[in-house]
């Protein structure tokens, strides 16, 4: 190769400077074509030049090189492996050049291992030699020469290190023995799994790790820093190969690092419980308790199982003293969130052998002490954490507020997991520690606001999974009692972490619904309302007006019938927050709900009265909204938030007007039919609510083109659709329909979506009630003149809801797509092959479901079938194959699953015609990577998997061929 | 140090499919060769493994949920399950104020053993 090096070397001075990325590009294009044509010869010359980049790049060629033809011929071998020899010996190269001289030369071993003979390798050439590899797929053959012929080398070297006394041997030659040893952990592991190898007798190995432990004092960084990468070591191999250490050893490892008198009890005494040097020393620390718990972790079973034996009462009493490190955690401390997975896994160890511990101990008084002993140690590692969540001083607080609060939350499923071991004696423990810090004399807030936080997590996660709130009356019935709520006036902004404090109480009460909803709980909702809208109006922090207001949601919707007296109270608060737009939107439209719970709960029998009520209230919203709008000329965004957030009150009416519970449970047969018909013939609310909604989406000029708008009415309409009788919000159909005629004229491109997502809910949820007829009338007031407008290129969203929107007739009742006009059908499959022509991938996704429901017709008739099918076999089979082929072949990878169950339905159900069509397509469809055989290689081997799973190999094969890529993937998940 | 393998389960991820379809580009522009490619996938494989293991502090939402289990099977170290009629509960741990609850059909979940990565 003629290369002119002065120039090269100029580009390489000249990329390892330039900062226009440009350049960079076409410098790396040059050079890298160059580093593919070489042999060798330029990356010699390269590291032959003075200077430090050029020969790097010169190191870099190698590999280059070497990757590049990989097997080499004998001689050609011969004269890399001296270059590479005498390229290491050369001391003016810097060591980043040395280590990339040795890859390489590893590398060359790994490609040629067959024509290497038995080298003299170091120690470090050993080590790279397995990082190499086990970054690499290798076959057993080269695994078998590195057990045979490099490891007893290396095995000889840890040898000789262990002969000798550790202090005689340099620190600097320990560091790379315990690194070179680290790297052939990992690849014993890797070698044992890829082939027979078994590396069953390395006493050497261990030993040698092990002396650091057994033999150093803590008294130098130096053997601090040989000790912490033994325990590093050790780690990894209990992590990646635990079976090096044999039972003896084991058992050895427990004595070292569990004795008090042994390295464990030494570290843990002069590093980890020292205060004077502990802060220096994190890391090692960290290291440290990270090999406690994994070595522990391999034998949790066993330990739980002798709880009760001295030796591991005496470990579980270390491990407490360690989880109790001194520190705020997060902030001054990580060693107790480090322990807290451990006690997770080991309390869980209880909960998942419950029955097998249960028979384990024939003699009671043994099982006796087991369980208090399991006890005795529950509560201990509980009052730990207990302690370590309390807040501390903002100021430290604030120094890592975010990874406290995580590990508080952490806690809190800790506790939770306890819970379900200890069950209701540890709920009531936790009750009685809440109620000793506000009973005594002096109030411990913080304390208090531990057992709160604990009690709201436990509360939470029990009341979700199964309910399990009757247990838990009691206990909170009791902490009520003792005058929980009388700490209310001592929440004052003045004290340190209010907002925490307040987060936490509101939270509790939000999680004790359950009981304010029992007989016992009305005496508390008036001081526990008031306190929360006290929080809403003078609150400071809208998170905590958030937070306040959706605990009121969440009360007035559970414990509505009790709730009936303070409907003046809320009512008033309602209209004041109607009236006032400075109020936040969202605590609006929840108070909205909550007073319409209320209301709902109360007057279910009495449509009248509550028809009253929201009269009242939907006449304060049209009017408010009507003022406003007679008197804004131009809309400011503030205004226009306002007047949306009072439309979005109108959507949480009608939520909270939807019955709360089964008909048969709350009505007799006779009751329901009375509240339907009332509902049914209402001349008073119904109107109230459509007028409302054509006031914002038609008649007020600034909102008819907003899709905002629309999408609130959308969903006004959708609260009563799924009602079983007739309620304030359930409209009939054909008012829907008028609404929607009408405003698909007054609406921008954005609101489709919205008003299209509405009619696939009621094809959902009404398609009994729907008729050929109607859906004609939408099919041509509606779709037809959207089809006009808009292709493949137009707003995917629209495109997708509005294709979802036919799915959902076919699925639910092709009739009505079918026969409402078969040219209309026809016409809709027509526009839904052409927008194959977009890549969208939500697009993609429903026209597969599309032509899926099309072609299987899960729910058509004998009749739909063949209606079908005629449409298919005349062209638009034909049409579809092509279009869709195309759309996949050109589209990415991350979307070609959302092809294939068209495709396997296509096959399933026209095998034939899918074998004439693509027969017709494929011969006019070119690609640089397949020829005439391998299309139809592709038609066989798709036909011959009838449709099933097997065809989306196929298709994925030919989609790579096609585009000339590869296979990422291993493995299908 | 040791290179374990990684599953590649995180390349359906929308971070991963993504990454794929960019690759895919620059080998079709050929920017870049097909091992490469391979390369910086099982590069990505590592990162992404490692970045959520919870000591790196950094995935904090927990997701929780309950449903009827409709399918479940343990093949090839790998569990699936499937639940349906699914409550799932979103919360972001770092911020106890934004929870949020989800209703589906149908949920899948894939789910291998992290520690015994490096053996497979």
């Amino acid at each position: 190769m003629d290369v002119n090096l002065i120039q090269v070397q100029q580009h390489i001075e000249r990329l390892y400077s330039t900062r226009d990325p440009g350049e960079i590009q076409s410098l790396q294009s040059v050079l890298l074509n160059l580093q593919r044509q070489d042999d060798g010869h330029l990356a010699k010359s390269l590291l032959g030049t003075n200077s430090k980049n050029c020969q790097y790049f010169g190191a870099l060629t190698y590999t280059v090189v070497i990757n590049n033809i990989r097997e080499f011929d004998e001689s050609h071998l011969q004269s890399l492996k001296n270059d590479l020899i005498s390229s290491i010996g050369n001391n003016t190269y810097n060591w980043l050049v040395i280590k990339k001289l040795i890859s390489n030369y590893c590398l060359l071993f790994i490609f040629n291992y067959k024509q290497f003979q038995a080298d003299p390798i170091n120690s470090l050439l050993v080590q790279l030699t397995v990082e190499e590899l086990i970054k690499k797929e290798q076959i057993n053959e080269l695994h078998e020469i590195m057990f045979s012929q490099l490891f007893p080398y290396v095995y000889s070297t840890y040898e000789h290190l262990n002969s000798c006394l550790i202090s005689s041997i340099p620190y600097s030659v320990h560091i790379l023995g315990l690194d070179c040893l680290n790297s052939w952990i990992g690849y014993i592991s890797m070698s044992e799994t890829q082939s027979k190898i078994r590396y069953t007798d390395t006493p050497e190995l261990t030993r040698y790790v092990f002396s650091f432990l057994e033999g150093l004092q803590f008294d130098s960084s130096e053997s601090l820093e040989l000790i912490n990468k033994s325990v590093s070591a050790i780690t990894e191999i209990l992590e990646v190969n635990p079976n090096m250490l044999d039972f003896n050893k084991k058992l050895y490892l427990k004595s070292l690092l569990f004795e008090e008198t042994k390295f464990g009890g030494r570290f843990i005494n002069e590093i980890v419980l020292n205060v004077n040097v502990n802060e220096e020393f994190t890391d090692e620390i960290s290291n440290f308790v990270n090999l406690c718990i994994i070595f522990l972790q391999n034998g949790l079973l066993n330990m739980a199982k002798h709880l009760t034996e001295p030796t591991n009462r005496f470990i579980l009493n270390l491990l407490l003293k360690l989880t109790n490190y001194p520190g705020i955690p997060k902030v001054e401390e990580n060693v107790s969130d480090q322990f807290l997975s451990f006690w997770e896994e080991f309390f869980n160890v209880f909960i998942d052998d419950e029955e097998a511990f249960d028979s384990l101990y024939k003699d009671e008084n043994t099982k006796l002490e087991f369980y208090s002993t399991r006890n005795a140690i529950c509560n201990e590692v509980c009052k730990i954490y207990w302690e370590k969540i309390k807040l501390p001083a903002p100021e430290q607080l604030q120094l890592n507020r975010s990874d406290f609060f995580y590990f508080k939350s952490t806690v809190g499923d800790f506790f939770s997991i306890v819970y379900s071991l200890l069950k209701l004696s540890f709920y009531k423990d936790l009750v009685e520690l809440a109620g000793s810090k506000f009973s005594s004399s002096e109030l411990d807030l913080n304390g208090l606001e531990s057992a709160l936080f604990i009690l709201h997590k436990v509360n939470d996660d029990s009341t979700f999974y199964e309910s399990q709130s009757n247990l838990l009356i009691n206990p909170i019935n009791s902490l009520m009692e003792a005058g929980l709520l009388k700490i209310l006036p001592s929440l004052t902004p003045a004290i340190p972490n209010y907002f925490n404090f307040v987060s936490t109480f509101i939270n509790f009460i939000s999680s004790i619904q359950f009981y304010l909803k029992t007989d016992h709980g009305p005496k508390y909702l008036g001081d526990i309302l008031e306190f929360l809208f006290s929080i809403i109006i003078n609150s400071k922090d809208p998170k905590l007006s958030l937070t306040s207001s959706k605990t009121i949601l969440n009360i007035c919707q559970e414990c509505g019938p009790h709730l009936v007296v303070f409907l003046p109270t809320l009512k008033n608060l309602l209209n004041e927050m109607i009236q006032n737009d400075q109020i936040d939107n969202l605590i609006r439209a929840r108070m909205a709900n909550s007073y319409i719970s209320i209301s709902h709960s109360a007057n279910l029998k009495s449509p009248r009265e509550f028809s009253s009520v929201l009269i009242e209230l939907l006449s304060v919203i049209e009017t408010r909204a009507g003022n406003l709008m007679a008197n804004v000329s131009i809309l400011e965004e503030h205004a226009e938030d306002y007047l949306i957030s009072l439309l979005s009150c109108v959507t949480e009416i009608g939520k909270s007007s939807v019955l709360p519970g089964e008909v048969e449970d709350l009505y007799t047969q006779e009751e329901a039919n009375a509240v339907s018909d009332f509902w049914k013939n209402d001349t008073t609310v119904k109107p109230l609510i459509l007028s409302i909604i054509r006031k914002y989406s038609i008649d007020f000029q600034p909102f008819s083109n907003k899709s905002t708008i629309t999408e609130i009415c959308c969903q006004i309409f959708k609260t009563g659709l799924n009602e079983p009788i007739h309620n304030p919000f359930k409209f009939d159909l054909p008012v829907i329909f008028e609404y929607l005629a009408l405003k698909i004229r007054h609406c921008d491109a954005n609101s489709l979506y919205h008003i299209f997502k509405l009619i696939e809910t009621i094809t959902l949820t009404n398609y009994k009630l729907l008729d050929e007829l109607t859906v004609n009338d939408l099919l041509t007031n509606v779709f037809i003149p959207h089809f006009k407008d808009h292709d493949s290129n137009s707003d995917p969203d629209m495109l997708s809801s509005s294709t979802d929107v036919f799915t959902s007739m076919l699925d639910k009742k092709p009739s009505l797509l079918l026969y409402s006009n078969v040219n209309l059908f026809v016409e809709v499959l027509h526009y839904s092959v052409n927008l194959f022509k977009s890549n969208e991938v939500s697009i993609i996704k429903s026209l597969s479901k599309f032509w899926t429901a099309v072609i299987l017709l899960k729910r058509g008739s004998q009749q739909d079938q063949e209606l079908v099918q005629n449409i298919f076999q005349q062209s638009l089979g034909r049409l579809l194959l092509q279009e869709l082929l195309s759309s996949f072949l050109n589209n990415s990878r991350s979307s070609l699953e959302c092809y294939y169950l068209v495709f396997r339905s296509l096959i399933s159900k026209y095998q034939l015609f899918v074998k004439n069509w693509l027969m017709e397509i494929l011969p006019n469809m070119n690609w640089k990577h397949v020829n005439d055989h391998d299309k139809k290689l592709f038609i066989d081997k798709l036909l011959l998997t009838r449709g099933q799973r097997s065809a989306n190999e196929v298709l994925k094969k030919f989609w790579l061929q096609v585009n000339g890529l590869v296979e990422f993937n291993s493995k299908n998940y | 140090m040791s290179a374990p393998a990684y599953y590649e389960l995180y390349r359906r991820s929308t971070v991963g499919a993504t990454l794929t379809d960019a690759l895919d580009q620059l080998i079709s522009d050929e920017k870049i060769q097909p091992q490469l490619a391979m390369t910086i996938v099982t590069n990505f494989d590592r990162v992404i493994s490692e970045l959520l293991k919870p000591e790196q502090n950094i995935a904090k939402s927990k997701l929780t949920f309950k449903g009827d289990l409709s399918t479940y099977r343990f093949c090839d170290d790998v569990w699936t399950f499937i639940i349906k009629n699914v409550l799932i509960k979103l919360t972001d741990t770092s911020h106890s104020e934004l929870n949020d609850e989800v209703t589906v059909d149908k949920f899948k979940i894939v789910a291998c053993n992290s520690r015994k990565a490096g053996d497979v």
